[in-house]
């Protein structure tokens, strides 16, 4: 044993009980890091292919925008591409006072078309910031910032803003480890939100695309709006097209300064490294990233649903139906309990309403249940598309209906483990993947239950009974509070 | 337990001011201590009737991945019968054996976490069994049994019929869809096996007679390719997949013909399906190119690299990045395993720009035609795509789907790990002289799906068009 790996079995924290099984196994395998600075690494070795995958997740999604400022968290994401002072740019000192005099004709444009200045005003401040885009484009070094990662074998290059976090993935050749070191310490230390008025539009098409071109997209965005009243998680993570037009490089700079603080941070690094010798690399390039205050709480809470929201739309050709009733965060005792609910009723040809609506009474061509946990909250969710002979109230009507069968037909310890077999295969499905399961440990060591829950959860979840998932679904399907959402096909 | 690293173990000398972070220059960093790439080793073994076997151990979790191609496709079904293959498939996974139907087959694989998956292709019918090693013995004859004698319920081929028609029902949902569907039918027929449709008069001559016939003809062992990944021991797999599948005997039955891949090819031009109120424009445009086999194979691979599928290629950088009219603008060479692929171009932009983004389209590639590609080019271009080589088998089960993959076009098995050394020598000069003789403008089949009300101009400022109907398509 290598004196650095006795290092870290001395200085470990014991957390669980070893087991035989291959989740503790696993485990045993992650290698913890922290900085001082309170950023987090979470290592993994896997030496079957010369590649290594790594995933930073952010804690910070949509949920920590304000009013007016929808859509600002993707936005910056979009933006971390664009580089950083040294890349992307040919001198930045000079382009930095371009870009300053670049927003101030932007801002004068757009205060005047706000204003309702008249057509000629709007039209010379118009060409001004058009020249001064042009002028401050003379310094950008176009995608150089993506071309390092590509030229050296980057695959998978991207990254993702949900509501609770922002996350960035690439996967490298293993030997190119140090390289994804200084890109990802100079972005997170020194990013320049460059092309800015570009981007805007890239992200409109993004929106046009995902959701104002496509009903399916639209319909989603009216139910998700109707199933929150007051927290954020209803408002849309692309952002509102208003909110967008509007937003600012010092909107982007703020949420960056506020969220991208190191102990918000955890990256996570799985594929054929050695930890013992990426920790000192790692620690020369993200140690000197400076601490920084702790950001904000989201103080919102979501009140107790107080009735039936519905939302009905006929935009499309294909009618569908949603229906959700709100549950707990992720790291709630009864979160466990409600995925099992959710896999038995819901997931796979075997399931209740499957069998029952699909085969048996011939209502729907599809159903599905799922439980989704965030941070702040969660949703006992179900998907469904009716036949032709059916319209979307009757198979709401008929799920409603199975639901309060379960009283008099509980879930079965056969049921439940089917239930937990499906969850182990899926588990190791996704330890199986480098990047997934990077995405997995750098995703979870941010939220609120911690990475070791991949791993645990499977083993809590072979404790719980099938009368403890029945009293979770009676404490959580409550007709009286669920959100529907219905899309009938268009009429010509 | 938790390996917890002290954050004062591995402390290091720093030698930057906080705040500062900026070490090595990634752009001077240099990786030339490259190593050859070796992709795991497959075994191919034979079972005594002749089937195929690739086998490729992993032992790191307890999961096995079992892969039974069948070669009984579309491709071997009438355009009026179409759906015919597509959906003895997903009747064969979802419906169980002669022995064990439906809902007892169905538990038996789901009340043990196995998934049992059918994906119809043109050629080729794959199936897969994804399942905890500890469950082989029991799974995968129940899956090949399925596979071999299908029980074929009424009862599940009703269920599946429904489905499709709902699918149907939805086909013209948005304008995405609907220009992906007419695109496939303007370059390889409307008949064709690689584009055409499942639709409710094919759906109505689907019986359990002519499923079973269907089977009877092509579901046979000369038919058949296996490949095994996972956590198995090789001589337990074969002596398993003799039981399974050694004694499957080859029928007396011919196998239905295959039928053309391309039926017809619609002439070059300009096609419009007009969308009102749609508030994005969807661009589609292309021709046929050639087999992987041709030898412009590897050109074609680093000019997918430099026109459109890359963050360094011309149409990212130009109509993405600079004049920011597409989120993912897309473009590529294929090159078909048995047919002609295709050259393709994918562009989404706001209705207000749909005549900008096609311009753009055209000088980014009569660029191509004419000038050739920069050095520069073609050094990220290779670099990119040598570096990249590893990621094609980062897993297991990649590694055993490639080598599936050509063996059953009859392709040396080793195709992917050949194409480094055609890659490496090819010049500026090679790109250039592929450019030129490969890129046709004229030969473009331009389908474009918006709201022609919102267009920045006419269409027909691109010349003469045809308006179609897509309830026809």
């Amino acid at each position: 044993m290598n004196k650095i790996i006795k290092g870290i079995l001395l200085t470990a924290v014991l957390v669980l009980p070893v087991g035989a099984d291959v989740s503790s196994e696993m485990v045993n395998r992650v290698v913890e890091h922290e900085l001082e600075n309170g950023m987090r690494f979470l290592i993994f070795e896997r030496h079957d292919a010369p590649l290594v995958s790594m995933v930073i997740a952010v804690r910070a999604g949509s949920v920590n925008e304000v009013t007016n400022k929808t859509g600002l968290a993707h936005f910056l994401e979009h933006l971390a591409f664009k580089g950083t002072e040294t890349i992307g740019t040919t001198n930045y000192r000079k382009e930095r006072k371009k870009l300053e005099d670049l927003d101030a004709a932007f801002q004068a444009y757009y205060n005047a078309v706000e204003s309702g200045a008249g057509d000629s005003t709007v039209r010379v401040l118009h060409d001004e910031f058009k020249e001064k885009q042009a002028v401050a484009s003379e310094y950008v070094v176009q995608g150089e910032f993506s071309n390092i990662y590509e030229r050296n074998g980057g695959v998978g290059l991207n990254a993702s803003t949900s509501y609770d976090y922002t996350r960035y993935y690439i996967t490298l050749p293993s030997n190119r480890f140090e390289l994804w070191c200084a890109m990802e310490s100079d972005r997170l230390t020194n990013p320049v939100f460059r092309e800015l008025y570009s981007e805007r539009d890239v992200i409109l098409e993004e929106r046009r695309m995902r959701t104002d071109n496509s009903p399916a997209g639209l319909f989603y965005e009216e139910f998700n709006s109707v199933s929150y009243k007051a927290h954020p998680y209803g408002e849309p993570i692309i952002g509102h097209f208003s909110d967008m037009k509007n937003l600012a490089r010092s909107d982007v700079r703020d949420f960056y300064r506020t969220y991208y603080v190191p102990q918000n941070i955890t990256a996570a690094i799985v594929g054929d490294v050695e930890a013992e010798k990426i920790i000192p690399v790692i620690d020369e390039y993200f140690s000197p990233i400076p601490a920084k205050p702790e950001p904000p709480e989201l103080i919102t809470v979501e009140p107790p649903q107080p009735g039936i929201r519905r939302v009905k739309m006929d935009i499309g050709r294909r009618p569908m139906l949603y229906m959700l009733f709100p549950t707990v965060p992720e790291g709630h005792p009864d979160e466990i309990a409600l995925d099992l609910l959710a896999s038995v009723i819901g997931q796979g040809q075997t399931s209740r309403l499957y069998r029952k609506l699909v085969e048996d009474e011939k209502l729907a061509t599809y159903i599905y249940a799922s439980h989704g946990t965030r941070l702040y909250s969660g949703f006992l969710f179900f998907g469904a598309g009716p036949t032709e002979q059916t319209t979307p109230e009757e198979l709401e009507q008929a799920i409603l209906d199975e639901l309060q069968t379960l009283p008099e037909n509980p879930i079965t310890r056969t049921e439940l483990d089917a239930a937990l077999a499906r969850w182990e295969v899926s588990l190791y499905d996704y330890i199986s993947s480098n990047y997934y399961m990077a995405y997995l440990l750098a995703t979870s060591d941010q939220g609120n239950e911690g990475w070791q829950y991949i791993f645990t959860s499977i083993r809590e979840a072979k404790k719980i009974t099938p009368e403890e998932v029945m009293e979770t679904a009676d404490k959580y399907i409550n007709p009286d509070t669920r959100s529907v959402g219905i899309m009938e096909v268009e009429n010509d | 337990m938790i390996k917890k690293v002290s954050i004062t173990f591995f402390l290091t000398l720093l030698t930057l001011s906080a705040g500062k972070v900026k070490l090595e220059d990634p752009r001077e960093m240099d990786f030339s201590d490259d190593t050859p790439f070796i992709p795991q080793e497959v075994e191919q073994e034979t079972l005594s009737n002749g089937i195929t076997v690739f086998l490729a151990e992993n032992h790191e979790l307890p999961l096995v991945d079992v892969f039974i191609a069948v070669r009984a496709g579309e491709v071997r079904v009438p355009a009026a019968e179409a759906g015919f293959a597509e959906i003895l498939a997903y009747i064969i996974v979802e419906g169980g054996s002669n022995k064990i139907k439906t809902r007892a087959f169905r538990d038996s694989l789901e009340n043990l976490g196995a998934t049992f998956r059918a994906e119809p292709g043109s050629k080729y019918t794959d199936f897969s069994l994804h399942i905890l090693s500890k469950h082989l013995p029991a799974l995968l004859p129940l899956a090949v049994e399925a596979i071999r004698f299908p029980g074929l319920p009424q009862e599940q081929l009703e269920i599946n019929k429904k489905q499709y028609l709902s699918s149907y029902q939805g086909r013209n949902n948005d304008p995405y869809s609907v220009a992906s569907r007419i695109y496939w039918k303007l370059i390889y027929g409307r008949d064709s096996p690689a584009a055409r449709e499942v639709t409710p008069s094919s759906l109505n001559k689907i019986t359990e007679e002519s499923l079973g016939d269907f089977h009877s003809a092509n579901y046979r062992p000369s038919h058949v390719i296996v490949g095994v990944s996972g956590d198995f021991r090789k001589a337990e797999i074969l002596e398993l997949l003799e039981t399974c599948l050694g004694n499957w005997e080859e029928p007396s039955v011919n196998p239905d013909p295959e039928l053309d891949m391309i039926t017809e090819t619609a002439e070059p031009g300009i096609y419009l399906v007009n969308w009102p109120g749609a508030v994005q424009t969807n661009i589609w445009m292309g021709y046929l190119s050639f087999k992987r086999d041709d030898e412009r194979y590897p050109n074609a691979l680093l000019f997918t690299e430099i026109y459109g599928a890359s963050r360094f290629s011309r149409m990212r950088l130009v109509v993405r990045e600079k004049h920011g009219l597409a989120y993912s603008p897309y473009g590529w060479v294929s090159g078909g395993l048995t047919v002609p692929g295709t050259f393709s171009t994918v562009v989404g932009t706001k209705s207000s720009t749909t005549l900008k983004a096609l311009n753009l389209l055209n000088v980014i590639i009569e660029d191509l035609r004419t000038q050739g590609v920069t050095e520069e080019d073609l050094t990220i271009a290779k670099e990119s795509w040598l570096s990249a080589f590893p990621a094609h088998y980062s897993q297991t089960t990649k590694v055993i789907k490639d080598r599936m993959l050509y063996y059953r076009y009859s392709y040396p098995v080793n195709f992917w790990d050949m194409l480094p050394e055609k890659i490496k020598p090819l010049t500026q000069a090679d790109m250039g002289g592929f450019a030129s003789g490969f890129l046709e403008p004229s030969q473009l089949r331009i389908l474009v799906v918006g709201d022609t009300s919102s267009f920045d101009g006419s269409i027909a400022e691109f010349g003469a068009f045809k308006v179609l109907d897509p309830s026809e398509y």
